[in-house]
């Protein structure tokens, strides 16, 4: 097919790489999508004429997507939510790490040499508050991340 | 409105005319494409990705298989659609269906152009 021409390789998986669609189903229109190319070749037009009346790669495509509708990620409104949540992780883990208490800006004042040094260090332990952070900021991340690809809606017989 | 209202009409029968084809003979999306375009003369002169999710709901419900074809004399192979025994009962049904409708549709018509 069209596999051994790279103009069209690079083509084609430009259109797939802009595609909304599950695994499988991207396999679907790809596969037929290349069938088609491959018969208009063997038809006479070459594949630079071909590509030049499907238009770019993009409008290819936002075509396809429009097309496929029915088939497309879902994307859940409440994936906000958890972007959200992962914002606020992320700016208190920030919050923290540039904070004076931070063990990261541990300083000294006073006398540095000898026993009159004196260390700033912060109370308490705040490992814990940090890693529930860290872990809520990566929930929040793969929330939105998973809420944006919901699979299709189950069509109704 | 006019153009909206004859692509629902085009939306409605195009799935019956997809699988009236597949189940004349086996047939790829492109092949399917250029007959609908030449036997209805230009008027469902489909975009490339219009096919596509009318033969995976066919599919998906049964009524139409795909398989890679290789042939002798191309080096490469095509993507064809044929109809399941299933699809070929659902397409009587569905001529059916459709005669009794447009029979209807016409009789409410004359009906109308007599009053």
């Amino acid at each position: 097919m069209s596999s051994s021409h790279p103009p069209v390789k690079r083509y084609v998986n430009a259109i797939e790489r802009r595609l909304r669609l599950p695994f499988a189903t991207r396999v679907r229109v790809m596969t037929d999508f290349s069938t088609s190319l491959t018969a208009r070749h063997e038809q006479g037009e070459s594949y630079e004429q071909i590509m030049a009346s499907l238009g770019s790669p993009k409008e290819v495509a936002a075509e396809l997507n429009s097309q496929m509708q029915d088939f497309c990620y879902r994307k859940s409104p409440w994936r906000f939510l958890f972007l959200i949540l992962a914002l606020l992780c992320g700016v208190w883990l920030l919050g923290w790490a540039l904070s004076p208490l931070s063990p990261l800006n541990v300083s000294t004042i006073g006398g540095v040499d000898g026993p009159t040094a004196v260390y700033v260090t912060q109370t308490g332990s705040t490992w814990p508050r940090l890693l529930c952070a860290a872990l809520l900021l990566a929930a929040g991340l793969f929330g939105f991340f998973r809420l944006g690809h919901l699979p299709p809606r189950p069509k109704s017989k | 409105m006019e153009d909206k209202f004859f692509q629902q009409l085009k939306k409605g029968v195009l799935e019956l005319l997809v699988l009236e084809q597949i189940c004349t003979r086996p047939t790829y999306g492109y092949e399917l494409r250029s007959f609908l375009r030449e036997r209805s003369g230009g008027l469902f002169d489909l975009k490339e990705g219009t096919l596509y999710p009318i033969l995976y709901r066919l599919e998906d419900d049964r009524l139409i298989e795909s398989h890679w074809t290789h042939t002798e004399d191309r080096a490469a192979p095509k993507k064809f659609y044929s109809a399941t025994g299933a699809g070929r009962e659902e397409q009587l049904r569905r001529r059916e269906l459709w005669t009794q409708f447009q029979q209807t549709v016409s009789s409410f018509l004359k009906g109308a152009d007599q009053s």
